[in-house]
């Protein structure tokens, strides 16, 4: 229904644009950009893909100009449906997953008068008319080693993660370090389910994890996260996990002990800007205080959240750097 | 000796269509209690979908039917059983999983929460020992040889109450003694009270063991005579119409025509797995150039696989097969046939044709390195001349040789396979023929059609393997019988004459009566 | 507390063995009566999608697991009607029913709930300790202090196994799956046996879908189910058919699962085995099972074969 009418609008703009054409020294003062966006997941996953379409919403409001988005649409149907949408005059695509970098390299040097905004982990030579939003997960999620550090009772603290993506390999060896910076006895186990959003999977390992006397659970799968919280609620000792993307404290208000709020409007934001004063392409560093933000945490110490506010503070000004390593889990001795 | 009694069930003016074809045109049919009555007829004559309408399992298109003098409207199979009409189907219907008992209960379990076999067990059993049907209630029905399969069904249908005992068939897959045990026992039950319908082709059952006869021919039915009228050839007048009954061709004059030289196809203690159905244990037995030797068994004891065997479609063991004295034990299907074997399928829907394609490339399917005159180049007018050939040489019903083979009857399908065999046979020299009942669902007229190929085949010095479950035409046919039993070869009896007996027991596996 | 052996991996085991034997319970149902229904996986979606709304807004997981049973019935129940009345092929119109529930589920949730910055949740069952059974040491902790669903299946089983070898109407039935003609010769309605078959049969489905929300993980997503119908048929071939054979298949499958989450989540493993490989062991595992135990397992006859008491052969 959405896009129909969006390509109705789109037709009526294309007619009266060439009518503009046609009458001479009736030059447009700007071009007129339409912005889509192309999520992997259902928007209503309050999740990930949420936050993708709010992108849309903003830069709709923010930018006042024509928005769109598709959900549900897998790297091997995406160009199909980036080339629907060059088609009916959309000049600015996003990407909002890292599964489809491969894609807008091969894309966008096809469409030079289209600009594309990928989502990456890493600062890429990319072509001309291709916006990176280089997003610092690895950093992002150091504070919560401490946090785990300081509020582990058994000292033993997993990850749960779906899919061994590079980022979250990297985030796994950043939190083991500041777990062992904060208290050597800690140790950090790890699990992939190899589903981002089953639920089920992630209750089943968190299940396993906990019977293993872990009590601090840091969740990077989506919607796995809600297979994570039941089980801390089902567990006889106290179990608490954190979360990402947004704040779903209550859901488990017992059990959630911080949240990594992950908010991609402001580098998109940068990249629109950027886009609007003329350049095709660039780089945003997505980091903390830039899209990555610290949520509230509660269940834990005041102590335990004041050397945690303190340690982002630190990764936020440089004074702590996070070890950068992407290709294997390799925990701190 | 009932023309007296009361009808027990009345049919009138009963029609009934499937599709464009008219199975049924305005019959009447009725059956007196305590009678056997005989519904004789060619296939298709429109005797069993007469007996379906009355078990309920077709809806007749218009007619009446009448119990006890009452009308009554049978709609389903329910409602035949509520009037006491119980069939047993040529293809016996139970459950191969389920116990006799098992079967025998189904539909009147005499509970409604709890099912209690047991409970019932007395009540069956003592129905069958007032029917003298002497059956192992335990046993899982597939287990069960065909004959007390058939007994099974009896018994089930009596246990729900039947008095309108319709058989359809019932002598195909029995022995002879077998078959002599199932009378004596319709005899009892007719004496009881009983009305038996009895359904066949074979007029010599009839005329041994029936009260009254209705002839049909054409979903016609052309008379009803009572037994004392009847003689062979009136019958035969009855059932063929004008047509009279084909020739009865040469008989067969026994082991003595045999020709001169290497058998036409030697079988040399051949065994097979079981992992391939019925294994073959030390099969052995010679078919000489010049005559027809034939494999008497009831079915499912191992014809299926050594005809599978002898084709090359399943792998033998131990042992070797012949033809004309050379070993083909190892050849493929094509290199058997390039050495002079034919073969004529048993089912011939699933083995025999391919049904999306043409009557013409039917015809070729095999023929083909043969026909075209360069190799592996398909010559498409080759074809349909050859189909154009076959169908006015083997009499073919069809409009063309572009016709589907599916859209073909199922005696124009077995003609088609025959032509197709028989020009095989020629044009490969055609050393050795197995038949794997060749015969079986079809006309008089077709049946005839193809034992005449046969014999033509055997005249010109062929051998001919002919496995049927028909010992009738086992007898008319064959030079020569052996029996196969389990998948063994239990003895051979040298023709022309036969005594029927001591085949049927040997088919039954009883060793003693062995012949020569 | 040993690798192989302990309390919690044993109740694990029991938890996600439920779902696995209420679905395949309701196929082995569908499946005796002669109709193959490979739509399992759209229909337990559909009933985890029904089960996790009606509980969410009425508050009652009874509630929820009634509409659930009721939507999976309602589903089977459009294939019953292509596959018994309109005489379709089961395995298209199977096929055809998979995509449906798995495309009609998300749809359903996005209309009730819309796009939101929080997503409904629902409390997970409890678990309940039955009295004394409860307090046996090792056993009672393992088999009688779970959530009442799993309770349920091992009702069920024992059930359906009563219903199918010990009623006058499960023999009906099984005669439908193995030889309707004979069935119908001895005058039961074999379309309203097989109609009957998946209406109860779809009941369980839909219950197995719900289980999922409201024990596992308090919510619902698209991909909640994940496979885990197609698990529950496989199963139904596993246990030949047999309902106390399925459940034990569905228990070592649990098991095995389990067993291997746990392995996944230990350290000293995880350094040395991958994870790809531990995801993939379950269903290795059931793979050749499944090989070495359907060699020789013999289908009801009549399965995916129409019925048409008029058809001449």
């Amino acid at each position: 229904m959405k896009t129909k009418w969006t390509r109705r609008l789109f037709f009526a703009a294309a007619a009266l644009a060439a009518l503009a054409l046609i009458v001479p020294g009736q030059a447009l003062a700007a071009k007129a950009h339409k912005f889509a966006v192309i999520l992997p997941g259902p928007i209503e996953d309050a999740d990930y893909n949420f936050r993708g379409y709010e992108v849309a919403q903003d830069i709709k409001k923010r930018f006042k100009i024509e928005t769109s988005y598709s959900e549900r649409i897998s790297p091997a149907d995406a160009e199909r449906v980036a080339r629907e949408y060059i088609s009916s005059g959309f000049t600015i695509i996003g990407f909002h997953g890292g599964q489809y970098v491969r894609l807008v390299q091969k894309l966008a040097p096809k469409f030079p008068e289209v600009t594309f905004v990928m989502e990456s982990s890493g600062k890429f030579k990319v072509p001309k008319n291709v916006w990176n939003i280089h997003r610092h997960y690895f950093q992002a999620f150091y504070p919560f080693g401490v946090l785990a550090g300081l509020s582990t009772k058994t000292n033993k603290v997993s990850v749960i993660a779906g899919i061994p993506l590079p980022d979250f390999k990297a985030s796994i060896n950043t939190i083991s370090d500041a777990l062992k910076a904060t208290n050597p006895k800690a140790e950090l186990t790890y699990a992939f389910t190899g589903n981002q959003n089953d639920p089920v999977k992630a209750r089943q390992t968190a299940d396993a994890m906990i019977a293993n006397g872990v009590d601090f659970i840091i969740n990077m799968v989506n919607l796995g996260v809600y297979g994570v919280a039941e089980a801390a609620k089902k567990a006889k000792r106290k179990v608490l996990v954190t979360t990402f993307y947004t704040d779903k404290t209550d859901k488990a208000p017992k059990h959630f002990a911080g949240t990594l709020i992950i908010d991609f409007r402001p580098p998109y934001r940068q990249v629109m800007e950027g886009i609007l004063k003329g350049s095709p392409g660039g780089y945003v560093a997505m980091n903390l205080g830039n899209g990555f933000e610290l949520g509230p945490m509660s269940n834990v110490s005041a102590e335990a959240v004041k050397r945690t506010k303190e340690t982002y503070e630190k990764v936020r000004n440089g004074a702590i750097k996070p070890r950068l390593a992407m290709k294997k889990v390799m925990l701190a001795k | 000796m009932t023309e007296t009694a009361a009808a027990r069930v009345e049919m009138h003016d009963v029609s009934k269509s499937f599709g464009q074809v008219r199975a049924l045109d305005a019959v009447d049919f009725e059956a007196a209690k305590g009678e056997i009555h005989a519904l004789l007829g060619e296939n298709g004559a429109g005797k069993t979908t007469l007996m379906n309408i009355l078990s309920g399992l077709y809806r007749m298109d218009a007619g009446r039917i009448a119990v006890d003098g009452r009308e009554v409207d049978i709609g389903s199979p329910q409602d035949a059983i509520a009037v006491g009409v119980g069939m047993v189907h040529q293809h016996v219907e139970l459950i191969g999983n389920f116990t006799a008992l098992e079967n025998i209960l189904l539909g009147r379990e005499g509970a409604r929460w709890k099912l209690d076999v047991e409970a019932r067990r007395s009540s069956v059993e003592e129905l069958a020992a007032n029917y003298g049907l002497s059956i192992p209630l335990d046993e899982q029905v597939k287990t069960l040889p065909a004959g007390i399969q058939q007994k099974v069904e009896i018994l089930k249908a009596l246990y729900h109450g039947a008095d309108i005992l319709i058989l359809d068939e019932p002598t195909t897959m029995l022995t002879p003694h077998e078959v002599d045990g199932l009378f004596s026992i319709l005899k009892s039950f007719a004496k009881g009270g009983l009305t038996v319908v009895f359904i066949t082709h074979k007029i010599q059952e009839v005329l041994d063991n029936c009260d009254r006869i209705t002839v049909f021919r054409g979903g016609r039915k052309i008379d009803t005579i009572p037994r004392e009228e009847a003689t062979r050839e009136i019958l035969v007048r009855m059932m063929m119409g004008e047509r009279g009954m084909p020739p009865e061709g040469e008989r067969p004059t026994g082991p003595s025509a045999a020709r001169e030289g290497h058998p036409a196809l030697s079988v040399r203690g051949v065994r097979t797995s079981a992992k391939r159905g019925v294994p073959l244990r030390d099969v052995a037995f010679d078919v000489p150039r010049g005559l027809i030797v034939g494999m008497a068994g009831i079915s499912g004891n191992g014809q299926k696989e050594l005809a599978e065997a002898l084709a090359g479609l399943i792998e033998v063991e131990e042992g070797e097969v012949h033809i004309d004295g050379e070993d083909v034990s190892s050849l493929s299907v094509a290199g058997r046939i390039a050495r002079g074997m034919s073969l004529l399928p048993q089912d011939r829907i699933e083995e025999g044709i391919l049904p999306g394609l043409s009557l013409a490339e039917n015809f070729v399917l095999g023929l083909h390195p043969h026909i075209f005159r360069r190799r592996g180049i398909f010559e498409r007018e080759a074809v349909h001349e050859m189909g154009r050939n076959a169908i006015a040489e083997f009499n073919i019903l069809a409009r063309n040789e572009h016709v589907p083979a599916a859209h073909l009857s199922g005696g124009n399908i077995q003609k088609t396979i025959v032509a197709r065999s028989v020009m095989l046979a020629h044009t490969t020299g055609g050393k050795v023929m197995i038949a794997n009942n060749p015969t079986r669902g079809l006309d008089v007229m077709a049946a005839s059609f193809v034992h005449g190929r046969l014999r033509e085949l055997r005249a010109k010095g062929a051998g001919v393997l002919l496995i049927s479950e028909d010992l009738d035409e086992l007898c008319l046919m064959s030079d020569r019988i052996v029996v196969i039993y389990a998948g063994e070869i239990l003895g051979a009896f040298d023709g022309p004459k036969y005594d029927i007996y001591r085949i049927g027991a040997l088919m039954a596996g009883q060793k003693q009566g062995a012949g020569s | 507390m040993s690798l192989l052996f302990d309390i919690s991996l044993f109740q694990l085991t029991l938890l996600m063995m439920a779902p696995l034997i209420i679905a395949c319970l309701g196929e082995t149902i569908i499946e005796r009566s002669g109709i193959l229904n490979v739509g399992i996986e759209g229909i337990v979606t559909l009933g985890s999608v029904t089960g996790f709304l009606l509980t969410y807004y009425s508050g009652s997981a009874i509630i929820g697991c009634i509409v659930a049973a009721l939507s999976g019935s309602v589903l089977t129940l459009l294939l019953a009607y292509f596959s018994i009345t309109l005489r379709a092929n089961q395995i298209v119109i199977g096929l055809g029913i998979f995509v449906l529930g798995l495309g009609i589920s998300p749809t359903i949730y996005r209309l009730a709930v819309g796009v939101v910055q929080s997503i409904p949740q629902v409390p997970t069952l409890k678990e309940i300790s039955i009295p004394i059974l409860g307090s046996i040491p090792f056993i009672g902790e393992i088999f009688f202090a779970q959530n009442g669903l799993v309770y349920m299946s091992y009702f069920l089983v024992a059930a359906v196994s009563f219903f199918l070898f010990k009623t006058p109407l499960g023999l009906r039935l099984r005669a439908c799956g193995e030889n309707p003609r004979a069935a119908d010769t001895v005058g039961i309605d074999v379309a309203r046996m097989r109609y009957g078959a998946c209406a109860v049969g779809g009941l369980f489905l839909g219950v197995a879908g719900a289980y999922l929300p409201l024990v596992i993980s308090g919510s619902f997503t698209d991909n909640i189910v994940n496979g885990r119908g197609w698990l529950a048929l496989m199963l139904v071939i596993f246990g030949r058919w047999v309902p106390v054979w399925s459940f034990v298949g569905a228990l070592l499958f649990a098991y095995v699962d389990a067993f291997q989450f746990k392995v996944n989540a230990l350290p000293q493993y995880a350094k040395i085995i991958p994870p790809q490989f531990l995801l993939m062991l379950p269903y290795v595992f059931a793979m050749i099972v499944l090989v070495q135990v359907a060699r020789g397992a013999e289908s009801p006859r009549a399965l995916t074969r129409p019925y048409d008491r008029e058809a001449r052969d």
